[in-house]
């Protein structure tokens, strides 16, 4: 592979340009110093698209699509006593979670965790399958089938404080960390790229979890994979 | 396989922020890009039986935004010139000098070029699920990503392009 098609690569998928790509780039210092500017550029390109999500979005969207939805809201005398008792609760609730990291934060932290902990990626375990339901029961979630291979799973602390599962899962094209983070809700889902890693923080259980790979296509695999495999309860 | 009501309110709380991104950019108008998004979940759950494997659900989902958002198109077309910049609204903690300067570089690309970057970046949809949507092959697709990755790499250094019309 030449410079010029490296480059047609990297510009049309700068996040999966490709093996032999790849290749190219860790042989040319110049096309690594022009990939590592793109992936800047593409970084700062989904943080500037990423804009604030109207409060509630996901809540109203279920609402609208609940049975027998326009009875409902047809009726204010049941709709607002119901709307105002939800305020009361939502207000209570607010006050008992914890206030710690925002969401784009506990993103950041993670990716910076899975940075620290390199030995999980790289370990080769046979994880017993008690185990991974015991991890995933302490998050709030039924595991009903393996997800992936399972190379490592073990207990970690997660940023901003609170213990969580560290999970890697093994897939053919590739290796998924999973943090799983009981008491660290999230009110929606996040996608994060940063130093070379994409993270998804998803609402799960009794708080949230983490994928975490160098590959989006990886994270959105790992997404529908579990998913799949695990029924998760609502927020303990 | 048919979609449980378990499942879907998860698919809701997965996808309905990166939905709601994309149709954003797509009309950017926040109300009508939540009216974009409430409807195509409201259509994804009456038409589940649809649904082919969950592994689908992604571009399942931005197909009937899209359509929807052409169906807004047609009653009411809009126009980036009109709009003022000023007004989007930026995210918590970023570099807001940046953000405005891509937002710009974004509006200033060509709808053919600028909806397939937005699936990609925003979406992760690949290449051939992009072809698919836009109904070109995935070389295509691949033109074009290059093409606007470059229009806005030489904004990004400083160099200037020409302004488009919109569905040019």
């Amino acid at each position: 592979m030449n410079c010029l098609e490296f480059r047609r690569l990297a510009l049309a998928n700068p996040q999966h340009p490709g093996p032999a790509a790849l290749e190219h780039e860790a042989a040319c210092p110049d096309c690594a110093r022009f990939f590592m500017d793109l992936r800047r550029q593409e970084e700062a390109l989904y943080q500037a698209l990423s804009i604030p999500v109207p409060e509630g979005l996901a809540d109203r969207i279920l609402l609208k699509t609940r049975p027998h939805r326009l009875d409902w809201l047809a009726a204010p005398r049941f709709w607002l006593p119901a709307l105002a008792a939800a305020l009361v609760l939502a207000l209570g609730l607010n006050l008992m979670v914890p206030h710690g990291l925002t969401s784009e934060a506990l993103a950041a932290g993670i990716i910076a965790h899975v940075r620290h902990e390199p030995q999980a990626l790289a370990a080769e375990q046979s994880v017993p399958w008690p185990k991974l339901v015991r991890a995933f029961a302490r998050s709030g979630g039924d595991l009903t089938s393996e997800p992936a291979l399972v190379s490592y799973a073990g207990r970690c602390l997660l940023p901003g404080g609170g213990q969580g599962e560290h999970i890697v899962l093994k897939t053919p094209q590739g290796k998924v960390t999973l943090i799983l983070m009981p008491g660290k809700p999230v009110a929606a889902a996040l996608r994060l790229f940063k130093d070379g890693l994409n993270v998804s923080v998803l609402p799960a259980g009794k708080g949230s979890l983490a994928l975490v790979a160098e590959s989006n296509t990886l994270v959105r695999d790992a997404e529908a994979d579990l998913l799949r495999a695990v029924r998760w309860h609502g927020r303990a | 396989m048919i979609l449980t009501r378990h499942d879907f309110d998860h698919l809701v709380r997965a996808y309905s922020v990166e939905l709601f991104r994309f149709a954003y950019w797509q009309c950017r108008d926040r109300g009508l890009a939540e009216d974009l998004v409430q409807e195509t979940f409201a259509r994804a759950w009456k038409a589940r039986e649809q649904l082919h494997g969950l592994e689908a659900v992604k571009p399942w989902l931005y197909r009937i935004l899209r359509n929807e958002h052409a169906r807004l198109f047609e009653r009411k077309p809009l126009s980036v010139d009109a709009r003022e910049f000023s007004e989007l609204p930026i995210a918590d903690g970023s570099d807001l000098e940046r953000d405005y300067a891509v937002r710009e570089q974004i509006a200033l690309l060509a709808p053919r070029y600028r909806e397939p970057l937005l699936m990609q970046v925003l979406g992760g949809l690949s290449c051939a699920e992009i072809g698919a949507h836009l109904g070109i092959g995935e070389a295509a697709v691949m033109q074009r990503l290059t093409r606007a990755r470059l229009a806005l790499r030489r904004l990004w250094l400083g160099e200037t392009i020409p302004r488009r019309k919109e569905g040019t």
